[in-house]
């Protein structure tokens, strides 16, 4: 009997299925380990890495449990040893490295603060939106984004550092969320 | 606050070169605030990329996945089989299944996530429907189709498999496992051949006097009682030793050698191939055959609009703007770097004459090679042109542990791309040389005030002719022709290039 569950059918053997896991609880674990305070590369490749250690312990799982807050775990495992394994040539980088190393001690969640950012996002004027949006959301570059805003690149850098303060202020206004 | 407001506005932006990474560094030690809004804003930016998740790329985690888990559990299984035959009256029966199951679930898994890397093209014509047969002669093996389907073969069969597919020999138990796109010869009992593709090979022992032999397009292997795994392409034949022990003779030169379990043996239309362990990929694109495919690894080179290009015996011709990407080459190429903390790239190119379309001093060189991601995120690139040292300028871009995730400021060499014929380029890095730039054998720059490539992506494509990432009228493109491209893990010097060359 083929199962519809695709965690079942991939513990089954129905090995293909683990793409529409991967697909279904991505954006859960970008988001778990890119909240942590790693770069965009360095996410990309823990949260690749979390899957495949996912799928080479899936005989451990248990099919009742989230699957997705499973793989969680293992990008958050994966993203601190990411973290202690870089080298801080500079103090900013060893104070940042610092700062997100006491998150895991505390065992802080993201979703607080992206909740937060994400309400200050939506409350930003169109124009400070899209050039976030098109930045963050779509990896565009500076001269990218002031060529299609037709807007010289110096004043882009502008925009997008206004937008990134008005969100700052927005976010230190937001009672529920710890600074 | 503005000073460092502006400086961490380049650092999120990967624009922070080492001077200025100090300068911050004095602010935040300095007040405590400002090191408070620094962390802010450093929460701000990547919480920001954490709202924006990335396109799963669910392919590229399959292929890790098969690739690590199906190798292993396939020679475990094989193993413990080899094992349990060696004792007397005890059935190997379930094991076999076992490892039947593991193998066939293997190559369906292969089959259906598609290949780790590239077959080169193959020439080799390949009969319609999946088996030619003469009729009459009693069958010597047995195919057994991925789908279910059996068919039985005779001397002089040829099938073309285009599912997996394990082909038993009627006379004992040995079992070849073919991947998709395999092409194999019965020649007879005991003597089949690898005409393409790829398949592992288990083989019962053999009598002394009735060996069984299986040929490759460049050699011949005499199975002395083993497994392996045999690949054969265009270019080359390789059998890599999983236990045991074989004799392999080269067609072209008629030497022999034996190859131990553990072993990797290679071919070529001359005789056995030793590459150096530290070569990584190796392109030549003024071979006539898959010049577009790397002769060491399979890895290809993809271009995002082919009939840019041109190949033929002058090299790789870019004339107009275009990119040629691998990915998988450059993942891989970037793990093995970082992991060695060393690196040697060395080109064969002619440069095109002539000042280029875009603006140098606003985008910076023109991209002859990259593992980047886009203009902000680099472990390493190789152009031509500086903004202050004009357009025949080499430039090199080098991600390095206390230097910036650009690679800025590049190394920058005036005159390093000058001329209009062929020279041979050489980009070598390890902690003790540090960053040297030969021309044609001959040193024309030295760094060795640069830090380890700990900090490289694992994940950056390799990408030749332009910055990929960005928008077409944005990719700062290269042109001109480049002949060959090897990329090795260790640091060389002129004279190490110059042995292997001979």
């Amino acid at each position: 009997m083929t199962s519809t569950d695709p965690i079942r059918s991939v513990l089954d053997g129905q090995l293909d299925r683990f793409e529409e896991l991967i697909a279904a609880s991505h954006e859960s674990v970008w988001r778990c380990v890119a909240g942590i305070g790693l770069d965009r590369e360095t996410t990309r490749d823990v949260v690749q890495e979390a899957f495949v250690e996912a799928y080479r312990q899936i005989d451990t799982f248990d099919p009742d449990k989230d699957f997705g807050a499973w793989v969680r775990g293992i990008g958050r495992n994966l993203a601190r040893k990411e973290i202690r394994r870089r080298s801080c040539h500079y103090r900013h980088q060893e104070r940042y490295r610092q700062h997100i190393s006491q998150r895991f001690e505390k065992a802080e969640e993201p979703d607080e603060r992206l909740a937060a950012l994400r309400r200050c996002r939506e409350r930003l004027n169109p124009d400070a939106r899209a050039v976030i949006d098109r930045y963050y959301a779509e990896d565009q570059p500076i001269d990218g984004i002031a060529a299609s805003l037709k807007r010289s690149a110096a004043a882009t850098k502008q925009l997008l550092w206004r937008a990134r303060m008005a969100l700052r202020k927005c976010i230190e206004a937001q009672p529920e969320v710890a600074t | 606050m503005k000073r460092l407001h502006e400086l961490c506005l380049r650092l999120m932006d990967g624009e922070l070169p080492p001077a200025e990474a100090e300068e911050l560094d004095a602010i935040i030690a300095a007040d405590p605030a400002a090191e408070a809004r620094f962390l802010e804003l450093m929460d701000l930016h990547h919480g920001l990329i954490a709202l924006a998740p990335e396109t799963p790329d669910t392919r590229r985690v399959m292929q890790r996945v098969w690739r690590s888990e199906a190798s292993a559990a396939l020679r475990s299984v094989r193993s413990r089989v080899r094992r349990r035959r060696s004792r007397p009256r005890t059935s190997v029966l379930p094991l076999a299944l076992a490892a039947v199951a593991l193998v066939a679930v293997g190559l369906v898994t292969l089959a259906v996530t598609g290949r780790d890397r590239p077959v080169a093209p193959i020439t080799v014509p390949v009969a319609e429907g999946p088996i030619e047969s003469p009729a009459t002669d009693a069958a010597v093996a047995r195919a057994q189709f991925a789908d279910g389907g059996e068919r039985r073969l005779e001397p002089g069969s040829r099938i073309a498999v285009d599912q997996p597919t394990r082909v038993h020999r009627l006379a004992d138990a040995t079992v070849a496992a073919l991947e998709p796109g395999a092409v194999l010869v019965i020649d007879g009992a005991a003597s089949w051949t690898l005409v393409a593709g790829r398949g592992s090979w288990s083989v019962a022992a053999q009598a002394p006097d009735s060996p069984y032999v299986v040929a490759l397009p460049h050699g011949r292997v005499t199975v002395l009682g083993t497994a392996f795994d045999l690949e054969a392409t265009p270019g080359w034949s390789e059998i890599r030793m999983l236990s045991g022990r074989v004799s392999v003779r080269a067609s072209g030169s008629g030497e022999t050698r034996e190859l131990a379990a553990g072993e990797t043996l290679r071919l070529d239309v001359r005789s056995f191939v030793d590459p150096d362990p530290a070569l990584l990929a190796a392109w030549d694109f003024t071979a006539e055959a898959a010049p577009l495919v790397d002769t060491r690894s399979g890895w290809a080179l993809e271009p995002e609009a082919p009939e840019r290009i041109e190949l033929g015996s002058a090299g790789l011709r870019l004339r107009e703007p275009v990119r040629l990407v691998s990915r998988e080459a450059g993942a891989a190429i970037s793990r093995a770097i970082r992991e060695r903390d060393a690196f040697s790239v060395v080109l064969r190119l002619v440069p095109d004459t002539g000042e280029p379309d875009f603006d140098i001093r606003r985008v910076g060189a023109a991209r002859i090679l990259s593992l980047s991601t886009d203009s902000h995120q680099r472990n390493l690139t190789i152009g031509q042109g500086e903004m202050r040292a004009g357009w025949e300028a080499l430039s090199v871009r080098l991600r390095h542990a206390g230097g910036h995730s650009n690679g800025l400021p590049a190394v920058v060499v005036p005159g390093g791309m000058a001329g209009a014929v062929a020279f041979d380029l050489l980009v070598s890095y390890d902690r003790q040389g540090g960053l040297r730039i030969y021309r044609d054998g001959s040193l024309i720059e030295q760094r060795a005030d640069l830090g380890s490539l700990v900090d490289w992506s694992g994940s950056m494509p390799l990408v030749i002719g332009g910055e990929i990432g960005v928008p077409a009228d944005e990719m700062r493109p290269w042109t001109g022709t480049i002949q060959h491209l090897r990329i090795f893990d260790r640091a060389m010097a002129p004279q190490d290039l110059q042995s292997q060359d001979e």
